[in-house]
């Protein structure tokens, strides 16, 4: 076609490259023969001066070049597995004096003080349990219904508008859901909703008893619930849309209702998916520590009651480690930390394994026989009728019937004697299916209400006191009325801006080397990033602190930017692999077959083909970095540097003008992490829209 | 809105080739007829102004180009347009029942009506038997003698219940594109359905499972009423009793051109444009 003669310089090389087949009337096919390239081709004399497109070629010696691009992948590789290493090694040794000297009891025994006698670690295992599982009890059933309202029932562009914002929400640092169930959720609490809890008869005793405190193990999990939901429901609703619409389409043509067409297609196809993603929801609620210490209560005894305090593993290493002796008391925080860890990677590996169990089992046999559905007398009637003809009849072919025939024979299909059991039943399938979507509408209005309140009453609290100087003045010193939070923007800022540079390179190249390669090495990596995207922010804390604010004998800047890296290291290679995934094997052909170096069509297709994948999910690790605050907590010298530890001291005072401080420090927050979210939503938009 | 179409507004009522005084074509009432039947998606109009009647028990094929709103028009049927945002305008008739009447249920219609889709695609969660019976399961039926013997009912009508008779708790996935498409068949017969309707059921299989699939078409003839969607006029020779032919007018937008007996559009086609479009000069 002549039509491709609208081409750039960098395309005309390529053609004359290989695809020089294009036609006659194209001078550059004459150079391409020229060069020898077309095979079978004679060599004609060139009338005009084309270049020479081999010796061209030859001399940049194209396909050299790049050694450094395996290099580069197992340095990356190399990067992220020695952080892997050294997480796990400095969790190991860093407890290794605790259980030395407790033994392995001090997993289950007694309750973990900081004077040391006695310590164990078995209470907060147990109360940290209990928050997950109320949490997972309460998010369960309404991020469910919520995902299948989104996925199937809302109308689409509703549907559309409501996922995003639901991934939005999903970027809502936990300090800011702990401020506001710290002084909104727990003074409803104990004026409200534990007197009503108490009068419930039975429970009110025995689950809910004990006088109304506010902070609770209830509010913690109400907390992690609320905190859990947008994740629950953005993974849960990607499974169900994943279910292709073949699938569905069968289902409806078969006469099923829209709810049926969920509950026996969509479902159980999506379950894999489903599961895997209430499984890392538990993970987060478990190694969720900051907003937890701010509600829970901080109590580390048996806990009688669900709205008496209690503690958790990871509110424990908040509130004691800061101030945990040298030695034996600091080592037994970090051994909470390990038992942490232990936990939290036993239930990511073992989601892991639910997901490919799921993945691998066929289908049921035979379901068990129900009783016969009562309304179906006609059915069974019919079908005596039906089936000797039927089974004679209709096996191979069966007699060519003539078209009058069927007419005459009753026996088989005909339309004057349709099946009886869809009408009969229908009534009652439409029924169920109405009542189930309204629920699922109940869930989704339920699973969005707590976030567009916390939304909406930051912006309520914070706004007034928000100004220019607000933001431009540094954090006053205690007791001085005033003063912004410019330090602290500027705080982290930098933080966040250095974790970004220290881990973008590693992720990608470890990326890189998990898609160039299969086997075994890939696969332990995998496993390593899925243990490291376990491993609770509040741990990596612990871990930045041994490995590097000990040694450098004090907190800085840099050591808090590496505790951020660690933590979005894993975020990236993930991302950055899925990313990479999507360029079509197609195109990577393309290139490798006109003779490109893998490490050009690499840089040329893959990385290109990828660029917005790739800017959005390191986006997006981003704004999950600036809403971290554990990891801070003990790396970072004073809570003036950064905006959730101001938000997370300031919180807890009981000065109003420090709380409007708070309050307004997390309306920045919010807006800046929402903000870089949207845009990085945007820029993979932009960025895919432009390739097209 | 409508400009009157150039379609053909045909019945089948006449006289067919009439060798042997044979098939005549169509009783009383047609098992589906289309009524100045329109879709469209959006602002687009993907096939308009259908006027079509489609005798019971036989084999009724629609044939045109890609494009020409052959299997739109096949999927109005079935109401499958539902839930994608088109619409479909006129009236299309299943018997005594207006698919499109406003207390119409869908379920209700697509009870009636069997579909069988471009790919196989059965549901990959469940057994063979649990695809065959799962029509009667959404229908509420849960006694097990009657699925059992609905179930070998309708894997008998697809040819496939020696090869699965004793695999039946085995997952659909594990039968080869044909007999998994031969599975899919056997699903749609399993409710009974007045109108059987089928989307190129063909096009992803190989020579030799299609010509066991044509096969189990004709046979099908005389138990149930089939419209079948193919771009492949040989095929639409070797099973159709009847051929509606969809071509696209000068706007894009598909019309039905003419609808007889096979043999009839097929060799001697009423309209040039059919002509054209079977000797192969169109599309």
């Amino acid at each position: 076609m002549p039509g491709t003669s609208a081409t750039t310089g960098r395309q005309a090389t390529l053609e004359t490259a290989g695809l020089g087949r294009q036609g006659p009337e194209l001078p550059l096919h004459s150079a391409g023969e020229r060069s020898g390239l077309i095979p079978g081709g004679p060599s004609p004399v060139v009338s005009y001066d084309a270049p020479d497109v081999r010796a061209i070629l030859a001399s940049k010696q194209a396909w050299r070049g790049g050694r450094g691009y395996a290099p580069a992948r197992w340095l990356g590789a190399g990067v992220f597995a020695a952080v892997v290493i050294a997480v796990a090694l400095s969790i190991a040794t860093g407890s290794a004096k605790a259980f030395a000297h407790f033994g392995p009891g001090f997993v289950w025994s007694g309750t973990y003080s900081p004077d040391i006698t006695g310590s164990g670690a078995g209470v907060l295992i147990v109360g940290t349990v209990v928050t997950t599982a109320v949490a997972i009890v309460m998010a369960a059933p309404i991020g469910l219904g919520a995902a299948i309202s989104l996925a199937e029932f809302v109308p689409s562009k509703v549907a559309a508008i409501a996922t995003t914002l639901v991934e939005l929400l999903a970027a809502v640092p936990s300090i800011v859901v702990g401020l506001w169930a710290l002084l909104v959720l727990s003074p409803l609490f104990r004026s409200h909703v534990e007197p009503f809890l108490h009068s419930v008869p039975v429970l009110g005793g025995a689950v809910f008893g004990g006088p109304d405190y506010g902070p609770s193990i209830l509010l913690a999990a109400v907390v992690l619930a609320i905190m859990t939901l947008p994740t629950l429901v953005s993974l849960s609703r990607s499974a169900l849309r994943a279910v292709p619409l073949a699938d569905r389409e069968a289902a409806m043509a078969l006469g099923a209702t829209r709810w049926q067409v969920v509950r026996k297609v969509v479902w159980p196809a999506a379950r894999p998916g489903i599961a895997a993603a209430v499984t890392l929801a538990i993970g987060r609620a478990l190694g969720e520590a900051i907003a937890v210490a701010l509600v829970i209560g901080n109590e580390p005894s048996w806990p009688h009651s669900l709205v008496g305090p209690g503690a958790t593993l990871g509110s424990s290493i908040v509130n004691q480690f800061a101030e945990a002796e040298p030695g034996l008391g600091a080592s037994s925080v970090i051994a909470l930390g390990a038992v942490l860890f232990v936990l939290t990677v036993v239930v990511n590996v073992g989601g892991q394994a639910l997901r490919r169990a799921g993945r691998a089992s066929g289908p049921g046999s035979f379901a068990a026989p129900g009783p016969p559905p009562a309304g179906l007398p006609g059915v069974g009637t019919a079908v005596a009728i039906v089936l000797p003809g039927a089974s004679l009849g209709a096996g191979q072919g069966g007699p060519w019937a003539a078209p009058d025939g069927g007419a005459s024979a009753p026996s088989l299909n005909t339309p004057a004697e349709p099946f009886a059991g869809p009408h009969h039943t229908l009534r009652r399938r439409r029924l169920l299916g109405t009542s189930a979507q309204t629920v699922c509408g109940v869930c989704l209005a339920a699973a969005a209400a707590p976030l567009v309140a916390l939304v909406v009453y930051t912006v309520a609290r914070g706004a007034p006191a928000l100004s220019f100087g607000f933001l431009v003045h540094p954090v006053a010193p205690a007791f001085v009325p005033g003063g912004g939070i410019s330090t602290a923007i500027a705080g982290s800022a930098r933080v966040v801006g250095l974790a970004l540079v220290m881990a973008a390179p590693p992720g990608l190249l470890t990326a890189l080397f998990l898609f160039e390669r299969p086997g075994r090495i890939p696969a332990l990596l995998r496993f390593g990033a899925d243990v490291l995207s376990g491993v609770p922010s509040i741990v990596i804390g612990i871990v930045a602190y041994e490995i590097v604010v000990r040694p450098m004998h004090g907190a800085s800047t840099l050591a808090a930017s590496i505790a951020l890296a660690v933590l979005m290291l894993p975020i990236m290679v993930r991302a950055d692999e899925e990313a990479i995934r999507t360029v079509s094997v197609d195109l990577q052909e393309a290139g490798a077959a006109l003779g490109a170096p893998r490490w050009r069509v690499v840089r040329s297709v893959v990385l290109r083909g990828s660029m917005p994948g790739l800017v959005a999910g390191n986006l997006l690790a981003l704004a999950r970095a600036i809403g971290e605050t554990a990891p801070l907590l003990f790396t970072l010298a004073s809570a003036n540097f950064a905006m959730t530890l101001l938000i997370f001291t300031d919180a807890q005072q009981p000065e109003t003008s420090l709380q409007q401080v708070a309050w307004a420090t997390a309306l920045v927050l919010l807006g800046a992490v929402l903000a870089l979210s949207a845009f990085a939503r945007f820029i993979a938009w932009w960025l895919t829209r432009r390739a097209r | 809105m409508n400009p009157v179409p150039a379609s053909v507004p045909t019945s089948v009522p006449g006289p067919g080739p009439a060798a042997s005084g044979g098939p005549t074509i169509a009783p009383e009432r047609p098992a589906l007829r289309f009524q100045d039947v329109s879709v469209s998606f959006g602002n687009h109009v993907a096939v308009r102004g259908v006027n079509l009647d489609v005798p019971a028990l036989q084999v009724t094929t629609l044939v045109g180009p890609s494009g020409c709103g052959k299997t739109t028009l096949l999927r109005a049927v079935n109401r499958l347009h539902d839930h994608l945002g088109g619409r479909v305008e006129g009236r299309i008739e299943l018997g005594d029942l207006d698919i499109y009447a406003p207390g119409t249920p869908a379920e209700l219609v697509r009870s009636r009506v069997g579909m069988v889709f471009q790919r196989p695609n059965p549901f990959p969660t469940m057994s063979i038997f649990d695809n065959v019976v799962s029509g009667l399961r959404f229908a509420g039926i849960r006694k097990r003698s009657f699925l059992r013997e609905a179930a070998e009912v309708a894997l008998h009508q697809a040819a496939l219940w020696d090869l699965v008779k004793f695999r039946l708790d085995q997952s659909a996935l594990s039968l080869s594109g044909g007999q998994q498409q031969r599975l899919c068949i056997a699903r749609a017969l399993a409710v009974r359905p007045e109108v059987l309707l089928m989307d190129e059921p063909c096009s992803a299989l190989d020579p030799i499972a299609t010509a066991k699939v044509e096969h189990l078409i004709t046979g099908l003839a005389g138990q149930v009423t089939v419209v079948l969607v193919t771009h492949n006029m040989f095929q639409a020779a070797r099973v159709s009793d009847n051929v509606a032919v969809l071509l696209m007018g000068e706007d894009r937008i598909g019309e039905l051109v003419e609808a007889g007996p096979a043999d009839l559009v097929l060799h001697s086609p009423s309209d040039p444009r059919t002509l054209e479009y079977v000797t192969g000069r169109v599309g």
